[in-house]
């Protein structure tokens, strides 16, 4: 089931059974009431464990959650662990050195400030640091994380991000595709980094990704095709 | 400013490639002034400027008083430009001590007040007794870059489109005319300057500039606010449509030649005689169409 | 009243609002990290600061500044936020009314506003909080959304702050009032106010959804 919903509103749950709290929602400590607190499309789904509510919205300032996957900016060294901020004026996290593969007392990471990563989240409590990790820690192995090569990054709404990494029918990477070959770490934190062969492709490709976000899909392929046109013209001139 | 905006690595290199390649991210050219968006309000006197993304807004306001005891032939006039976290999260509430909110405000001053673009002289009322004071207040709403130039455009926009309530001066006694009563009156405008903003960036490395053996910095015009946070060097022209220059500001940063510096200003001169033009035609098109509503309200009148 | 959401790029959640007289710009940051004298150990803080149309803020501005901290830290989802720091910042363009009388109908447009920036910016509200302006002629009329000229004529004007909890206006967050005026006017001034926000709800509801939607 899904609706629109205004901070306030008030929803249909069922009290009596277990309810799972996600995204957009919130228990009022005192009354116990749960209200929606941003606006956006509520979705209400029934599982083996009870009612999991979330209203999906969007904004630009992100929030550590476990298990997103984040590209940071690595922006202090400590003793055993670097600084990373997901978003400029956020509260940094911390990536610990042993988070990252083959990673040992002695076998230090090669990390330095101004370096960008891909990581995922592994503990973000309101009250604590958020920490991310560098490795798959189920398997150890580096799964695709890690220090993030030249290229540059692309700041997009947290929303537009989301639904490029996980909705498979999201037609941009594909047609990006037809133009260029290239790299890309999404970040749910809504940056997203690209690295291409040439850099006029990488411009048109930063320029694209821009624009299309907050438009409808249908106008992306124009879009796209005329970011590379122009960028191909200027070279000839 | 309170805390920076972080940039890796990875993207400031690839901006300075980018430049090295001919290209810059918003897809203008180096010398290319970005479009200027002149939005007029209800009240006479408040004027929003949009520079690309960059907004300013400013209101002018006016009252009676008492000019100062050394110079009683001369009205008041205040620029105050303060900026709050609605420009950007970088800027600091009501601490305006930063090296950049200084610097804004001193190149304001110095573009508009002190090179006497408004007639101070014709301010005043009863000589060493009563004048006018008029203040210029400038929000900087929108920060992407070129808060100078845009802010000049803003305030110049403004003192021209305002209008200050006429009054009657009976020996010591003052009459203010209320607006419906009597046609108010524009303030005296000497000549418009207008602020263009250069950055520079150094292709090559620190050395090999200083050195000076060859001059292959880049020079950009009216950067956004990821160029400003990358560049190493700043330099700012004042010039008006007389082909006068009223300032040149330039503080630190990369080295410049004799060359480079004329090259800029004669560049700004083609921006400047471009914006004034578009000022003045906005504002007359403004007054033009507030006058039309008053025609028809006269005509009604005489009946 | 309209209001055009995500109207600034550099902060989190902003909007122009308009209404026929006021303007009034709101944009909202958060959360992000406090400066050290700033941060509350369990809950978001507030860093609020309003600025008038024309010269430097004044006693006048706080007093308005104060109002609207009362009322948004009333339906703000504080606790959510331990440590954390949200910047608000109200920037009225054109006031609508005679700043040496009155701050009621920007104070409306301050409330209003906030509330859209922080909805746009994605900070947790646990209601909204709508505000609405009544002036209460001599003769006994109350009018809602005065004009200048109303306000000049009026023997009390007030400023009525609603929780709007599922679509209604469920209690009063603030009232404040000018003038001359008694019980009855009260109960007659809330009579209105209340049908003047269930209207501005209506349209609130109406803007902040086509945002949604465009997502």
């Amino acid at each position: 089931m899904t609706s629109l919903v205004i901070p306030g509103d008030r929803i249909s749950v069922d009290p009596e059974r277990p309810v799972q709290l996600g995204p957009g929602m919130y228990c009022d400590p005192r009354t116990q009431d749960i209200v929606p607190v941003n606006a956006g499309v509520l979705h209400i789904s029934e599982s083996k464990r009870g009612q999991t509510v979330y209203v999906d919205y969007d904004s630009k300032r992100y929030t550590p959650a476990v298990g997103d996957l984040v590209v940071g900016v690595i922006t202090g060294a400590f003793a055993d662990s670097y600084r990373v901020s997901l978003a400029s004026f956020s509260t940094p996290v911390s990536l610990s050195y042993m988070a990252f593969p083959n990673a040992s007392k002695k076998n230090r990471p090669t990390l330095v400030i101004g370096d960008l990563v891909y990581a995922r989240v592994c503990t973000a409590e309101k009250e604590l640091e958020a920490e991310i990790e560098c490795m798959d820690s189920t398997t150890g192995s580096e799964s695709g994380f890690g220090l993030l090569e030249n290229g540059t990054v692309v700041e997009v709404t947290l929303g537009f991000a989301r639904h490029l990494l996980f909705d498979d029918a999201f037609p941009l990477l594909r047609l990006l595709a037809q133009h260029c070959k290239f790299e890309i770490a999404i970040g749910v934190n809504g940056k997203i980094w690209i690295k291409t062969e040439e850099v006029k492709d990488t411009i048109a490709c930063y320029r694209s990704i821009k624009d299309c976000c907050g438009k409808p899909q249908e106008a992306f392929e124009e879009i796209i095709k005329q970011h590379f046109k122009t960028v191909t013209n200027t070279v000839e001139e | 400013m309170a805390k920076d905006i972080e940039v890796s690595t990875a993207e400031s290199q690839f901006i300075l490639e980018a430049l090295k390649q001919n290209y810059r991210l918003d897809g203008r050219s180096f010398e290319q002034f970005r479009d200027v968006k002149i939005t007029f309000g209800e009240e006479l006197g408040d004027v929003l400027v949009e520079l690309g993304r960059t907004k300013v807004h400013c209101k002018i306001s006016s009252s009676i008083t008492e000019p100062y005891e050394d110079r009683p032939f001369e009205g008041l006039f205040f620029i105050s430009t303060e900026s709050t976290p609605m420009a950007g999260p970088q800027f600091e509430s009501g601490n305006n001590t930063g090296e950049d909110e200084v610097l804004i405000s001193r190149i304001i001053e110095k573009a508009v007040r002190r090179s006497g673009a408004l007639d101070i002289e014709g301010l005043c009322i009863v000589a060493g007794s009563k004048c006018w004071a008029v203040r210029a207040s400038v929000h900087f709403l929108d920060c992407d870059g070129g808060f100078v130039d845009a802010s000049c455009i803003a305030v110049m926009t403004a003192l021209l489109h305002y209008r200050k309530p006429d009054i009657t001066v009976h020996g010591e006694k003052i009459i203010v005319h209320p607006v419906d009563e009597r046609e108010p009156v524009a303030l005296g405008i000497l000549h418009i300057p207008v602020c263009v903003t250069s950055s520079f960036f150094n292709p090559v490395d620190a050395e090999q500039n200083i050195k000076g053996e060859e001059n292959s910095e880049i020079v950009l015009v009216d950067a956004t606010l990821k160029e400003e946070l990358l560049r190493e060097g700043v330099l700012t022209v004042t010039l008006n449509k007389n082909r006068e220059v009223v300032q040149v500001s330039k503080a630190g940063g990369l080295p410049m030649d004799a060359m480079t510096l004329m090259e800029c200003c004669h560049r700004a001169y083609d921006i400047t005689e471009r914006i004034t033009d578009q000022i003045l035609a906005a504002v007359k098109e403004d007054i033009a169409k507030r006058d039309k509503y008053s025609a028809i309200l006269s005509s009604e009148n005489a009946r | 009243m309209n209001a055009e959401i995500s109207y600034l790029d550099n902060v989190d959640g902003s909007c122009l609002y308009n209404t026929p007289h006021t303007r009034v710009v709101a944009s909202a940051t958060g959360p992000v990290e406090p400066k050290a004298r700033q941060e509350l150990p369990t809950q978001l803080a507030l860093e609020l600061s309003v600025r008038p149309a024309a010269g430097v803020a004044t006693t006048r501005e706080v007093r308005i500044q104060d109002s609207v901290r009362a009322v948004i830290t009333s339906i703000l989802a504080a606790y959510k936020y331990p440590r954390q720091l949200c910047q608000l910042t109200l920037q009225v363009l054109q006031a609508g009314e005679s700043e040496e009388l009155f701050h009621c109908l920007e104070l409306a447009a301050c409330v209003n506003s906030a509330v859209f920036a922080l909805v746009d910016a994605g900070v947790a509200l646990t209601a909204l909080a709508l505000a609405t302006t009544v002036a209460l002629a001599h003769d006994g009329t109350a009018t809602a959304e005065p004009s200048r000229q109303q306000l000049m004529d009026a023997r009390s004007v007030h400023t009525v702050v609603f929780r709007i909890v599922d679509g209604k206006p469920e209690d009063i967050l603030s009232m404040d009032s000018h003038g001359d005026f008694s019980e009855a006017d009260i109960l007659k001034v809330l009579d209105v106010a209340e049908t003047s926000a269930k209207q501005l709800n209506a349209q609130f509801r109406e803007t902040v959804l086509a945002r949604v939607n465009i997502v």
